[in-house]
C-alpha cells in the first residue's frame, strides 16, 4: 500500500463529508434554463413541480389542471367510512404559487404537439422545453351495459376524489337499517390495488357500529383479493363475517339504472347503495396525441427517467404509465410521488446538461381494516440495468406482520407528511 | 508513525461503514470532485423518505436535524433486525450501508442549510 493509494482511498472515503454544504445546483454554470410545463396537479405532477422549483428556482414551472384545489385520493376512503370529512382531504395550491412561484393554469389540456414543443388548452397555447404528463386515470365504462352519463349518480365510482366521494359518503351515511351496499372491483391493473378492500373494510366497520342488519356485497372481477389478501381476509373473518359477502370472479357486465341493480354473468344484485369501480386506462389526452401505443391502455416510458418512449422532451409519470415498460410498481400515490421526484431530477439534468442519476423509489400503502386498525405494504425500488425495469430490491419488500392501531396513526400521519411534501 | 495513524484511520472508517462489502455501480459517480452530482445523488436517495418523514414529529418521527450517527445507527440496526419496526425493517434493507450513510448525512443537514 503506497502513499498515493492511501491518499486516494481517503479522498474516496470522504464522499459523505463532501455533501457539506449541499451546493445548490442553480449555482453551477447554467447553460440552458427553460420552461417546464406539468399537466396534472395530482400526486405525480405536484411532486415533480415542487422538486424542480426546490432545486432550481430559476426554472419556470407551469402546472395545467382544471381543478382549482387538490382533493386527495389516498385517504378518501376515510371520508366514505365516515372517519374524516371532505375538508380534511382538500387543500389549496396557494403555497406552491406563493412560496415556489409555480404558475397554475386552470384549464383543460386538449392537444400536444411534440414536434413544435407546444401544449394547447381550450383557451391558449403554451410552449415548453420539457413537458411532464401526470394526468392520472380515465374511467372506462365501455364494457358496462346500460351505462349513461347520468348513471354515476346512482353508481358512483368515487375513484377520483371529488364530488363522487362526497356522494358515496352521504349514501353510506343515509343507508337505512337492513340495507344492502354493493362494491364492484375491476380487473387489475387499476389505481390503488388495496383501495377497494380498504373501502369495503371501512364501510363494513361503519355498518357494524351504526346500521342494523345491513350487508356489504363485494363483486370482485379478480380471482382473489389482489393486495394484502391474508391481512384483509383475517380482519373480515374476525369482524365482519355477518356483514361482508365476498364474491370472487364476479365482474359486472351491466347495470339497471331504474332499480339500482348490478348485472354479472351469473346473477342480478339489487342494492341500496352502489359503488361501481370501473376498469381504468390512461386518459385520452395521451392516447389522442400518440403517447399510448396501439393496443395498449397505458403509456410506455423509459424506466430510468420516465421519459416517453414515443416523443422527445416528454416525461410521463404516475398512474397512466404502463407496468410492462416501468416494471412491477403499483399505481399508488406514494409511487407517483417518487416518480415525480425521479422525473424532476432527470428534467433538471437535461436542462443543465449534467449526468442523470439512477432512480430510487419507495412505496408504502397503508390501509385501514377497521375504524381502529391499519395494515401496510412497503417496498424500495431501484433500476435494474439488465432488465431495463424498475424492480423492488430483494429483501426490501413486505407486509406489516399484523394489523394495529399504530399503523392507523401512521397512516394518517403519512398522509399529513406527504401532502406537506407536495403542497407546502 | 504518520502512516500508522493514517492506516488506522482508514481501517476504522472501512470497518464502521462496511464499505469493503459494498459494490454498487450506483455510487461510482459519487466522488469528491463533483459536488453538484453528490447533491443530486443525495437528493435522489433521500427524497423518497419524505413521503413518511416530514418536518414535524408525529407518530412518524421527523428526521430533520437529527444527528447523522443516530440516524445511521438506527437504520443499520433496522437492517440487521436488531431494532423492531414493522415497516423500517423492510425499508432499511433496500439500501447499502453507504447509501444509508448518505441518507443520514442528508437529513442531519436538513433544516440547517435549507432553512
Amino acid at each position: 500500500m503506497n502513499r498515493r493509494f492511501l491518499l486516494k482511498s481517503i479522498r474516496n472515503l470522504g464522499v459523505t463529508s463532501s455533501l457539506l454544504p449541499f451546493i445548490n445546483i442553480s449555482n453551477s454554470n447554467a447553460k440552458n434554463i427553460g420552461r417546464v410545463v406539468v399537466l396534472g396537479a395530482g400526486w405525480g405532477g405536484l411532486s415533480a413541480a415542487k422538486t424542480i422549483k426546490n432545486i432550481s428556482p430559476e426554472v419556470e414551472v407551469i402546472i395545467i389542471d382544471k381543478n382549482k384545489e387538490f382533493i386527495s385520493c389516498p385517504m378518501s376512503n376515510w371520508v366514505i367510512g365516515q372517519l374524516k370529512s371532505m375538508e380534511d382531504i382538500t387543500f389549496s395550491f396557494d403555497n406552491l404559487k406563493n412560496k415556489y412561484s409555480i404558475k397554475f393554469i386552470h384549464e383543460e389540456a386538449i392537444n400536444i404537439d411534440p414536434s413544435k414543443k407546444l401544449i394547447k388548452t381550450d383557451k391558449q397555447e403554451l410552449s415548453y422545453d420539457k413537458l411532464i404528463l401526470s394526468p392520472g386515470i380515465e374511467l372506462d365504462y365501455s364494457s358496462i351495459e346500460n351505462w349513461n352519463k347520468d348513471s354515476f349518480y346512482n353508481f358512483p365510482s368515487a375513484w377520483k376524489a371529488g364530488h363522487e366521494t362526497k356522494l358515496l359518503s352521504n349514501n353510506i351515511k343515509n343507508l337505512s337499517n337492513g340495507g344492502v351496499v354493493t362494491i364492484s372491483i375491476p380487473l387489475g391493473p387499476y389505481r390503488c390495488p388495496p383501495g377497494p378492500y380498504e373501502r369495503a373494510s371501512l364501510i363494513a366497520s361503519y355498518l357494524k357500529k351504526y346500521k342494523k342488519n345491513t350487508k356489504l356485497i363485494i363483486l370482485d372481477s379478480n380471482q382473489k383479493i389482489v393486495s394484502k389478501g391474508a391481512l384483509f381476509k383475517e380482519a373480515w373473518d374476525e369482524f365482519y363475517s355477518d356483514i361482508i359477502e365476498y364474491r370472487a370472479n364476479s365482474g359486472v357486465v351491466g347495470i339497471n339504472n331504474l332499480n339500482n341493480t348490478f348485472i354479472t354473468d351469473f346473477e342480478d344484485i339489487k342494492c341500496d347503495v352502489a359503488n361501481l369501480i370501473p376498469s381504468q386506462r390512461a386518459p385520452k389526452i395521451l392516447k389522442e396525441n400518440g403517447l399510448v401505443a396501439k393496443g395498449s391502455n397505458w403509456a410506455a416510458v423509459n424506466p430510468f427517467d420516465f421519459s416517453s418512449t414515443i416523443a422527445n422532451n416528454i416525461f410521463i409519470i404516475g398512474d397512466s404509465t404502463s407496468q410492462t415498460s416501468v416494471g412491477r410498481v403499483p399505481k399508488s400515490g406514494y409511487i407517483a410521488n417518487s416518480m415525480g421526484k425521479v422525473c424532476a431530477l432527470a428534467v433538471i439534468a437535461e436542462l443543465y446538461d449534467i449526468e442523470k442519476v439512477p432512480p430510487s423509489l419507495i412505496n408504502t400503502c397503508y390501509s385501514l381494516v377497521s375504524s381502529e386498525e391499519g395494515i401496510s405494504v412497503s417496498a424500495v425500488y431501484n433500476y435494474n440495468k439488465a432488465e431495463n425495469k424498475i424492480k423492488s430490491i430483494k429483501g426490501a419488500t413486505g407486509l406489516s406482520p399484523n394489523r394495529s392501531p399504530l399503523i392507523k396513526s401512521n397512516a394518517w400521519d403519512w398522509a399529513t407528511n406527504i401532502w406537506q411534501d407536495m403542497l407546502d | 508513525m504518520r502512516y500508522v495513524r493514517l492506516f488506522l484511520f482508514i481501517y476504522i472508517v472501512f470497518a464502521s461503514f462496511n464499505i469493503l462489502a459494498e459494490n454498487n455501480d450506483f455510487l461510482k459517480t459519487f466522488n469528491t470532485s463533483n459536488a453538484p452530482m453528490n447533491f443530486i445523488i443525495a437528493k435522489s436517495l433521500s427524497m423518497p423518505c419524505l413521503g413518511c418523514h416530514g418536518q414535524r414529529n408525529l407518530s412518524i418521527p421527523s428526521l430533520f436535524k437529527l444527528k447523522e450517527s443516530y440516524i445511521y445507527n438506527a437504520l443499520v440496526e433496522y437492517k440487521l433486525d436488531q431494532r423492531e419496526h414493522y415497516l423500517m425493517q423492510i425499508i432499511s434493507k433496500g439500501y447499502s450501508n453507504k447509501e444509508l450513510k448518505i441518507i443520514s448525512k442528508y437529513y442531519s443537514l436538513q433544516g440547517i442549510y435549507n432553512e
